[in-house]
């Protein structure tokens, strides 16, 4: 174990400087972010244009921090090469098993601890609580790893920096003609699948990378290593494209749903509604948004985007099974804010479990001689829906006056600006830093790294708590900075449903309130309707038929 | 007994054959030699020695083991210095020997004063300011401080003037004083190879000419010069062993590569009754040059 901690100090040593430029990369985007959350500006124009500038100069540190990993990855392992037939630790007494050990410990130490404490105070400082940090942990050591394992593969079978350069751009144009190619063949795939493939393309990536990897330490026998190397990128490619099979329930440990929502049900509410997609590669393509309602949901869950599969079954026995996904449209106010917030004289749990049941629509695309004969005749359906499931929390109530700041749970939000407009709308500006839970943006829907960060709600809250009206957003400016969603948003809101003309100063003793969303794993329910029906509706409110002229009776 | 052992060892490359069924054993104790012109062969040959790349055909046996399952047991009695081996530039020749000597148990830190001292070498300089000399003794350096049993230097005069080369030949002198290591040099650098080695192997085109002493080889080539004074002179089929036969007027020159006394001046009175010989010793230069020559005028030949 020594001699492995002396090869990972000599490579400390060597790579002492570039690590340290990687290092000041980093503070040097914690402290834009930092300024991003704190600039003022009472021009919203202006600020914009000045939040717009510190966004740029931070992307410009990301890609450069990203560049400098990749090089400092490849640094690592080129600095004792296993590729040619020159290398000094080959005739060392150095073992393959070794020199990997201690380069995998270097790997480990460098690119994924070393950020992680690099970032630490940053998180503190964030108002980051324990379940934020291990959030961000994860998401970090997700990305590093991600990062640094394609590198270091790429790194193994190469002899130096140039070679390395060329054979990553050599490996980014194949995969884009190979994707490119597969593209057309493939224009159609349920979400299931898509998950499948990627976590299906994630465990092939890392048996390609240790085999590859171990083998060219132990071995260097680089032809072989280039053929195992080849064949897994040859997998890779026709997985992502023509893997068919959907084990995302049981790939992405699907099973596991919150025990609050056993009782929930799925209930169709038997009508469709039809739009022509015009699609290029079957022009007669409908998309049916079918209507169901949830039953049972507590007030303060959420039920989001998932995947739906289900046969339609015509009385004379044709059947057409279809898959497709799960639109939930925003709702118009937060029903979420009132599942959590009880108005007064209501107990929370009675408030809680009796929020209104809200509804979703399925989106199927369907051939067009199916709509047409759907409304000739009514067929069923009976199907399976999957949808991801989230839990709401306040996380801040600020008091509505600039300068004021609340927030848990990692949240931190702090209202900067407030502008009274001419029309009686409001502007208001708020800064804040959020925690991605685990892994948001990453483009491997792993369930236990990508709980996506929760999709939140802002409301205005009158006194009394009895009245809320919802911010809109109107600019936003954002950015990541290690695991820390910094965002300065800009919302309008008309206060007229607000105005109490007993209390003219309501809005002095006005809260906005953030509600968080997180996720908590995913529901798979079955749902059967008898017979579907063409209506009208739009999002997620079925939209009554214009009143036909009742016939002049007689007639 | 033999430190290194060679059985029909052979490499490709592509369709070249860099190396063809070398068959060579190196005894222990010795200082052996391994000579030839460029791409003869000598480097491929160090290298499958090395388990740097693997041989195509056949095996090499190195301190008794497989030269592809060398483990750093093996490693850590071999010593091995080329001028192709990327050394770690940026480390002070401090730092690299710091950095060399935990994975050595038998590492000699006495002997290492001795060599750094003997060698001049200024321990807080970067291995990337040395000139190419010094880098090659702290190469060396690190290769000797732990009383190798093998010690393995390919090519290691190329490209150093001759003082340093001096200095450089000066040094594995001494330390061969110092301990019985078994010394494999590979080189083309004859006059060097001349003052260490006690055994030479010749290879051309990857192919072993011959292995041997060099007390033998310098006794068995001679240079022999005939001046005919009006005789007559029979060049017509040569014994085998007579290479270079030439005639420039009354002179007849050839080399010998089975020389003894008697036999060559008897083979001289036949060919050439009456004349004047003269048998002069050969340097190891002029023996490769004469070998070395034979060799590709045969191929002509027998490409012709």
């Amino acid at each position: 174990m020594n001699l492995t901690w002396y090869i990972l100090k000599k490579d400390f040593v060597r790579l002492r400087l570039p690590l340290a430029l990687w290092v000041i990369l980093m503070v040097g985007r914690f402290l834009v972010g930092d300024r991003i959350l704190r600039v003022e500006n009472s021009d919203l124009d202006a600020l914009q244009v000045t939040l717009g500038t510190l966004g740029a100069m931070h992307n410009v540190l990301f890609g450069l921090q990203l560049i400098l990993c990749c090089v400092l990855v490849a640094a690592l392992i080129h600095e004792d090469s296993v590729v040619g037939e020159n290398a000094w630790w080959v005739t060392r007494p150095i073992s393959g098993a070794r020199l990997l050990g201690a380069k995998l410990v270097g790997l480990v130490l460098f690119f994924w601890v070393l950020p992680q404490v690099v970032s630490l105070p940053w998180w503190l400082y964030s108002g980051f609580d324990r379940r934020a940090i291990g959030g961000a942990v994860i998401q970090l050591a997700y990305t590093q790893a991600a990062l640094s394992l394609l590198v270091l593969v790429v790194a193994v079978l190469t002899a130096n920096a140039a070679r390395f350069v060329a054979m990553v751009l050599l490996l980014v144009f194949a995969w884009m003609c190979g994707f490119i190619t597969f593209l057309a063949h493939s224009p159609d795939v349920p979400l299931g699948v898509t998950q499948t493939r990627a976590l299906a393309g994630v465990v092939l990536s890392l048996a390609v990378i240790a085999l590859v990897v171990g083998h060219q330490f132990l071995t260097r026998r680089r032809g072989r290593s280039w053929v195992m190397f080849s064949v897994g990128f040859v997998l890779m490619l026709l997985l992502a494209n023509f893997w068919p099979w959907d084990w995302s329930r049981w790939a992405l440990w699907r099973g596991s749903e919150p025990p609050a929502l056993a009782r929930v049900t799925v209930a169709p509410t038997g009508e469709v509604a039809f739009t022509k997609v015009g699609s290029n590669l079957d022009p007669s393509l409908v998309r049916m948004e079918m209507g169901f309602r949830y039953v049972n949901l507590p007030g303060d869950y959420s039920l989001n985007f998932g995947s739906v599969t289900g046969t339609l079954r015509w009385p004379d026995g044709t059947m057409q099974k279809r898959t497709g996904w799960i639109q939930s449209y925003p709702m118009a106010i937060s029903w979420h804010i009132m599942g959590l917030r009880a108005p007064a004289g209501v107990s929370p749990e009675e408030w809680r479990n009796s929020a209104q049941r809200r509804g979703d629509a399925a989106i199927i695309f369907i051939p067009g001689s199916y709509a047409a004969k759907l409304r000739q005749q009514a067929p069923a359906w009976t199907g399976e829906l999957e949808l991801a499931a989230y839990h709401g929390e306040l996380v801040a109530e600020v008091p509505f006056r600039e300068g004021a700041a609340d927030g848990r749970a990692g949240h931190k939000v702090r209202v900067m600006r407030i502008e009274h407009l001419e029309s009686g709308s409001l502007v208001v500006n708020l800064a804040e830093s959020v925690p991605i839970p685990a892994g948001e943006d990453l483009p491997i829907p792993l369930d236990i790294a990508t709980r996506r960060r929760p999709p939140a709600c802002y409301v205005l809250s009158s006194r009394d708590r009895t009245k809320f009206v919802l911010l809109r957003p109107y600019a936003e400016s954002g950015t990541f900075v290690n695991s820390v969603v910094v965002l300065r948003s800009t919302f309008s809101v008309n206060v007229g449903q607000l105005e109490n003309p007993a209390d003219p100063h309501w809005l002095d003793q006005a809260e906005v309130l953030k509600v968080a969303y997180w996720s908590v794993g995913s529901l798979v329910r079955p749902a059967h309707s008898d017979g579907l029906h063409e209506t009208q509706f739009r999002n997620g409110h079925r939209v009554e038929p214009a009143t036909a002229p009742k016939p002049a009776p007689g007639t | 007994m033999n430190i290194i052992e060679t059985h029909n060892l052979t490499r490709r490359f592509g369709r070249t054959e860099a190396v063809h069924g070398l068959d060579l054993a190196v005894p222990e104790g010795s200082v052996f030699a391994l000579l030839g012109p460029n791409g003869a062969g000598k480097s491929t040959t160090i290298k499958m020695l090395m388990n740097l790349i693997a041989p195509t055909v056949g095996e090499a046996r190195v301190l008794g083991v497989d030269s592809r399952q060398l483990s750093p047991r093996e490693r850590e009695q071999i010593g091995y210095v080329s001028e192709n081996q990327p050394l770690p530039l940026w480390m002070t020749v401090r730092q690299y020997l710091d950095y060399c000597r935990p994975f050595y148990s038998a590492w000699d830190g006495e002997l290492e004063k001795t060599l750094l001292a003997k060698f001049e070498l200024p321990g807080d300089r970067k291995l990337q300011h040395l000139s190419r000399g010094m880098l090659m003794k702290a190469a060396l350096l690190s290769s000797l401080a732990y009383r190798p049993k093998l010690l393995v230097l390919d090519e290691p005069f190329s490209g150093l003037d001759p003082l340093v080369r001096d200095e450089f030949v000066r040094g594995i002198l001494e330390v061969s004083e110092l301990g019985g290591w078994t010394v494999l040099v590979s080189s083309h650098d004859i006059e060097e190879v001349e003052r260490l080695c006690d055994r030479i192997a010749l290879m051309d085109e990857g192919r072993l000419q011959f292995a041997e002493s060099t007390e033998s080889l310098l006794g068995r080539f001679r240079r022999v010069e005939v001046t005919l004074q009006g005789g007559t002179a029979d060049l017509a089929s040569p014994p085998p062993d007579w290479l270079e036969l030439e005639r420039t007027g009354e002179l007849v020159r050839f080399t010998t590569t089975r020389h003894e006394r008697e036999v060559t001046e008897q083979a001289c009175r036949q060919r050439f009754p009456g004349a004047a010989v003269a048998v002069n010793p050969m340097t190891l230069r002029d023996i490769f040059i004469v070998l070395t020559r034979a060799g590709r005028t045969a191929k002509k030949g027998a490409a012709a």
